[in-house]
């Protein structure tokens, strides 16, 4: 036999095959070793989905559905700021729609102020001492909400007594004290005194307001007043 | 026409008269229906004008028709 006749493949692999034993050991080892690569894949994936999950809820708290002054560590939805922003639209809408208009009662000339003596002022050169129709303005029905006090005196400045203003609506059937500290009577110029807080309703109707001084220690010899008052519609 | 006339010195110590003049005015007739405080203190009264079979009641009333103070006697003869 040549050496050309021996069988090496054939050899060789004899001696690469494992006998029964060692063939078991190795299916063992593939066994171990595909539950190990299956472990760890598995534990990768949990690890993963778990890691995935603390990221979603994380970022998720990051949105929220409020906006809430003083948090500074989320952030408003968009859903929530296109809500704020429509309430704020409307809002916004709602006192352009409630119109608030200011009438302005004044005189035009100076006026010496007689003790206890009630002076109606509406748009007028000199004020009249009796509140009739004819010392009144007409003033759209609406809501009273305030009102601006005038006082000026152009000649010789009285003491400062306070005085009682009012404004009469509904044709004179109604009337509500705005004050019963005005002491423009006391100013040189341009005495101011606004009154908030008010909520009166009135109807269509004459208005006029009524300065009444009390008895003056010094009574004003040059005075000049004026009255606006707002009205939401 | 009804003119009252009261002297009074200033406290600066002028002379000075107040004048009030007088008149009697046909004025529609009203009562005080009812007055109240409302919830932020401000004083209101609603009156009533009174009528008869719709029409409206007028009533003659003396009205201070004009007020004013005057630093030289008014009754002193010019």
């Amino acid at each position: 036999m040549s050496i050309f006749d021996v069988n090496i493949p054939s050899q060789i692999d004899n001696d690469l095959t494992p006998s029964t034993t060692q063939g078991a050991s190795k299916t063992a080892i593939n066994a171990g070793l595909t539950a190990v690569q299956n472990a760890a894949a598995s534990d990768a994936t949990t690890k993963a989905n778990a890691a995935l999950a603390s990221a979603q809820t994380y970022a998720d708290a990051k949105v929220a559905q409020t906006i809430t002054n003083g948090v500074t560590t989320s952030a408003p939805s968009q859903d929530a700021v296109f809500d704020a922003l429509a309430g704020v639209t409307s809002a916004i809408q709602t006192q352009l729609d409630n119109k608030v208009f200011a009438i302005t009662f004044f005189q035009t000339s100076n006026q010496s102020i007689a003790d206890s003596t009630s002076y109606f002022i509406a748009a007028v050169t000199s004020p009249a001492t009796t509140l009739a129709n004819s010392s009144m303005i007409p003033v759209k029905a609406g809501t009273l909400i305030g009102a601006s006090l005038g006082g000026f005196n152009a000649a010789t400045v009285g003491s400062n007594e306070a005085w009682t203003v009012k404004l009469w609506y509904n044709d004179g059937a109604n009337s509500v004290t705005l004050t019963t500290n005005f002491t423009g009577g006391n100013a040189n110029r341009n005495y101011y005194l606004d009154i908030d807080g008010l909520s009166t309703a009135i109807s269509d109707g004459n208005c006029a307001v009524e300065f009444a001084a009390p008895a003056l220690s010094t009574n004003p010899n040059g005075f000049r007043a004026t009255a606006t008052i707002y009205i939401r519609s | 026409m009804r003119k009252d006339v009261v002297k009074k010195k200033q406290a600066d110590g002028k002379d000075s008269w107040v004048v009030k003049e007088f008149e009697t005015v046909s004025v529609p007739k009203k009562v005080l229906k009812k007055s109240w405080n409302d919830a932020n203190g401000f004083f209101h009264e609603e009156f009533e004008f009174v009528k008869v079979n719709g029409e409206q009641v007028y009533e003659d009333v003396e009205v201070c028709i004009k007020a004013e103070v005057v630093f030289k006697d008014p009754n002193e003869k010019k």
